[in-house]
């Protein structure tokens, strides 16, 4: 069931109106329930892995503690086990790919398998959340969680079942315990939820959506396009990946703060970074700390050698690629993120020596634009490689970019035949300009747009409340995939 | 408590008041035939108002002449149809319709009988179902008519948000900003002429006399469409309105005809009845499928004919409670008056033309339009008004109100005024007339000024709704504006040409 899905605008209110009258010790119950119908919605069949996966690491986590000095192989088996499940659904066409393919240089017959495998959607999210768990009660972090619904329902919390954030036991288990003392009635949280959920749609609805249409126009065939459209198509992919994925989390935040739950931030204003170590502790915030902490620390982490230390970042980098999804584009652009840190690391002390002895002024905005400016080219280079269909795709489209300078078509009207007409294009910047004033608020004085309306009077609330409302009532992608303009005939 | 209660219920009623104002201004409001203003139109219907109900698609809503009917035989009808609309919509169409109107007739035509898809082409299907009620006969026709995207199609909103891109003026006033438009009963006006069209003629239609099967879900509604007219124990007319069919959709009217006799209900194919109606094929299409306004009086007329002689129908004529015939019939003339003197090239019958009661004209003259050898045919025409041009005033217009004919501004007498002193004449820089016409026109002419000189309009310049019309150099300019429907007929230009006004008019 998607956020944007008629479906999802009758089952939350339905969700919600249960869920507030019912009897407090059923509300986990309730959630549990609604958590798996939810996810059945897209694939009933799937909720098994979810079943299996939770019923793995609560018995892993019981068992930890149980017997303490098998805790090692016990947590092994859970890890590895997850992994396996992950590893089948989600990236054994893509090893299977890559095996023919070494294969077919020697000449052998390359391998068939006779079974489809559909990738089970938020399989990625829950898996690493569940894991996170064993790796908690492993390491004595939390207690394992005796109560077995309680737990079922910290693994398929469905607002952020699919697309996260990927929470904490520390953190949201511990506040499914508590669920029978939220006071539920409480009209600044409600509403402040409701508001980060609008927001969350306006992001998906408005802009993503909208941006998407340009992007997957150029993408797709780029070979048609110079220099000046995919770095537009490139420039706006970022903003599209931005507000699609910081939308499903504002939505998942928004609609658990109305059921009393606080969720983990996981987008803070990332392309105001001003450095790709800055934009990693803004961008998926919790894909990243958990990388950190069962990755990269486990690994070594920064207190080893320097060498090691890269070598670590690498390899993290590379989990975060491949965890994107089962392709070579993923994973280089993991690499060059990795890449990234590495180099901005070795490079510091360089960097503040050059910038003492050329005399360069760095507590004034110029400084701070140009890093946040430097940081936003670099990963949007990244994210070419995220974008592209093949690898191949994303080295022609770097090739294009260089040689295949076209500035007139900023001038003679072709910016416009991308898919979106100069209106769609004026709403487009009336939008982006909304989104930016939001996020430099964030950045600004560190308040969410929740936090920030709250604080206004009721006018002023009401005003922009309506106002995002009706922008995505009205400009929102979405409805039967048709234009006004193919009615607009006399056919018989 | 009650502060965030009162702060809730506010919320959602400043919602409600803005969301109905975006719903009002962005659901589709298409040209006629598109099966959305018809059913609209018809909910503002008096209760049993109407006698002779009309179903089908646009063949039925452009060839059954409502305003013919009415004038000639006082038959109160309203054609309720959409583009290519299939029996399922006819049927829940007439479901709609008995609920308020209880009619002598049914008249359903069967053009549709030959479509084969189980679903026509969405987003032109799907329309058909806008104009409708929340009901349970609108879900049970969107349900049939696409096979997904229903609960979209119910709210109606997700599928029109997006046309704010398309908005216009008709978007944002009543009755899309047609005048009279509560009396429009459903008639879709062509006005083109199609000549081409005579060549699609069969030439041995009444020779055909083999029959095909209709597809399963049209025959189960054409079925559906005589249960129901018996249920109701309303008399059913089958018919086909005349168009050029091709050989199986003539096979599949003979099966039509077939299931009509089995059911005991007439059905009359009047494509087997051209020369009984008079069509003249050079004439009397607009296209291949369709009559234009030439030809539907001959259909109607036919179909009239046979409707009084199988059924009883009153005659309603000099009823005030059908004022509202009498204005359709009216606004209907009137069009068909405009496409008359759009299509008169030919000055002086052009001049003749301009006798409408419902006319306000502006004549404009230009250049050295007296020296014309010509120049009788106007200055005769003008003379009628009592309008006699100066000939040594250059640029002048005139504008007559022909409802009484009477002169309404002449740039004339406003160009010149008389100096107290000397008592001689002086001539004033520029004459301008402007004027709202009917409720949401403007419109100015004017005699150039050097601002136009510098455009290039060189002759009376008429600016209306803001868009100029300056068709000639020098000459006469003829502005005619429909007081009736309130739009304008056309602005032409008779050119001087070596010395001579031409008579045919350039646009």
């Amino acid at each position: 069931m998607l956020f944007n899905s008629y479906s999802f605008m009758l089952f939350f209110p339905i969700v919600l109106c249960i869920y507030f009258v019912i009897p407090k010790k059923a509300r986990h119950l309730w959630l549990l329930v609604a958590s798996y119908y939810f996810y059945m919605g897209w694939n009933a069949k799937y909720a098994i892995l979810i079943a299996i996966s939770t019923i793995v690491t609560y018995l892993g986590g019981l068992c930890i503690e149980k017997w303490k000095e098998k805790r090692k192989w016990i947590v092994a088996g859970v890890v590895l086990i997850n992994l396996s499940i992950l590893f089948f659904f989600k990236y054994f066409d893509f090893f299977l790919g890559n095996v023919n393919r070494i294969l077919s240089l020697f000449g052998a017959n390359s391998l068939q398998k006779g079974f489809d495998i559909l990738l089970p959607v938020g399989i990625s999210f829950y898996t690493f959340q569940a894991l996170g768990y064993t790796i908690d009660v492993y390491r004595g972090t939390i207690k394992a969680e005796k109560n077995f619904l309680k737990y079922a329902l910290f693994v398929s919390f469905f607002p952020q079942l699919v697309a996260g954030p990927i929470e904490r036991s520390g953190n949201l288990l511990r506040q499914i315990n508590r669920v029978e003392q939220i006071k539920l009635w409480n009209y600044r949280r409600i509403t402040e939820g409701a508001v980060l959920m609008l927001w969350g749609y306006f992001l998906k609805m408005v802009i993503a959506d909208r941006v998407s249409i340009v992007v997957d126009q150029v993408y797709d065939s780029y070979w048609m396009y110079g220099s000046v459209e995919i770095i537009i198509a490139s420039v706006l992919f970022a903003i599209q990946i931005y507000c699609d994925f910081a939308s499903y989390s504002q939505i998942a935040i928004g609609a658990a703060k109305i059921m009393g739950f606080e969720l983990m931030e996981n987008f803070n204003t990332p392309y105001f970074a001003s450095s790709i170590r800055d934009f990693w502790r803004r961008w998926h915030i919790s894909l990243s700390t958990w990388l950190r902490d069962y990755v990269y620390i486990p690994l070594g982490g920064s207190r080893c050698s320097k060498a090691r230390k890269y070598l670590n970042l690498l390899l993290t980098f590379l989990i975060s690629g491949l965890w994107h999804g089962a392709n070579w584009t993923y994973v280089v652009w993991g690499m060059i993120h990795g890449i990234y840190q590495i180099v901005e690391d070795a490079t510091e002390s360089v960097r503040d020596k050059l910038v003492l002895k050329l005399h360069i002024m760095t507590n004034n905005f110029s400084y701070r634009f140009g890093q946040i400016l430097v940081t936003f080219v670099l990963t949007d280079f990244a994210w070419i490689f995220f974008r592209a269909n093949y690898l191949s795709d994303a080295c022609q489209m770097i090739g294009r970019i260089v040689t295949k300078w076209n500035p007139w078509v900023l001038f003679d009207g072709s910016v416009y035949n991308l898919g979106l007409n100069i209106t769609e294009v004026h709403i487009l910047l009336v939008a982006l300009i909304v989104l930016f004033l939001v996020d430099l608020v964030r950045y600004k004085k560190q308040v969410t747009l929740d936090m920030f309306l709250s604080t206004q009077n009721l006018w002023f609330r009401f005003a922009v409340i309506f106002g995002l409302l009706f922008f995505i009532l009205i400009y929102g992608e979405y409805g039967p995939g048709f234009s006004a303009k193919q009615f607009i005939y006399f056919q018989f | 408590m009650k502060k965030n209660a009162l702060k809730i219920i506010s919320f959602f009623l400043v919602f409600a008041i803005l969301f109905s104002g975006f719903y009002n201004v962005l659901q589709y409001r298409f040209e006629d035939e598109d099966g959305i203003e018809g059913m609209k139109q018809f909910y503002k219907l008096k209760e049993n108002s109407v006698d002779v109900m009309c179903f089908g698609s646009s063949h039925m809503f452009v060839d059954i002449n409502t305003a013919v009917l009415w004038d000639e035989y006082g038959i109160a009808a309203y054609n309720l149809g959409g583009t290519i609309q299939p029996l399922w919509n006819t049927y829940f169409y007439m479901k709609e319709a008995l609920k308020t109107q209880n009619p002598k007739l049914l008249v359903v035509d069967c053009f549709s009988a030959s479509l084969t898809e189980e679903y026509q082409e969405e987003s032109g299907m799907i329309k058909n179902t806008f104009g409708m009620k929340f009901s349970k006969n609108k879900i049970d026709a969107i349900y049939v008519s696409v096979p997904d995207n229903h609960l979209a199609y119910l709210l109606g909103y997700p599928g029109f948000h997006s046309r704010y891109s398309v908005l216009e003026r008709e978007d944002f006033v009543e009755g899309k900003g047609i005048a009279h438009y509560d009396c429009w009963k459903g008639q879709h006006l062509l006005t083109q002429t199609n000549e081409e069209v005579a060549g699609l003629r069969m030439e041995n239609i009444k020779e055909i006399s083999d029959t095909e099967e209709i597809a399963d879900k049209q025959s189960e509604y054409l079925q559906k469409i005589i249960d129901l007219a018996k249920k109701e124990n309303i008399p059913l007319l089958l018919i086909n309105t005349p168009y050029f069919p091709t050989e199986r959709e003539e096979k599949i009217y003979n099966r039509v005809a077939e299931i009509a006799k089995e059911n005991d209900v007439p059905y009359i194919n009047y494509n087997l009845f051209y020369d009984e109606m008079g069509l003249d094929f050079s004439s009397d299409f607009a296209d291949g499928h369709h009559l234009n306004y030439k030809g539907t009086p001959k259909f109607t007329r036919l179909l009239a004919e046979d409707m009084k002689s199988l059924f009883e129908i009153p005659d309603h004529r000099n009823e005030t409670d059908y004022w509202d015939y009498d204005m359709m019939s009216a606004c209907y003339h009137q069009k068909t008056a405009n496409q008359e003197l759009i299509e008169t090239e030919n000055l002086e019958a052009y001049l003749e033309g301009l006798n409408s009661e419902n006319y306000l004209v502006v004549f404009g003259l230009s250049g050295g339009f007296a020296y014309a050898d010509n120049y009788a045919i106007i200055g005769n025409a003008l003379a009628e008004y009592g309008i006699y041009p100066d000939a040594e005033a250059g640029n002048q217009f005139y504008v007559i109100n022909q409802k009484d004919g009477q002169v309404i501004y002449s740039s004339l007498d406003n160009m010149k005024q008389t100096d107290s002193i000397s008592t001689a004449t002086v001539e004033t820089k520029q004459s301008r007339w402007d004027s709202e016409l009917g409720s949401y026109d403007v419109v100015s002419v004017r005699c150039p000024t050097e601002e136009d000189y510098e455009n290039g309009y060189s002759s009376v310049v008429v600016e209306y709704n803001h868009r100029i019309y300056c068709p000639i150099y020098e000459g006469l300019t003829i502005f005619v504006y429909d007081t009736l429907n309130e739009t304008m007929v056309e602005t032409v230009g008779f050119y001087l040409e070596n010395g001579s006004f031409c008579l045919n008019k350039w646009r």
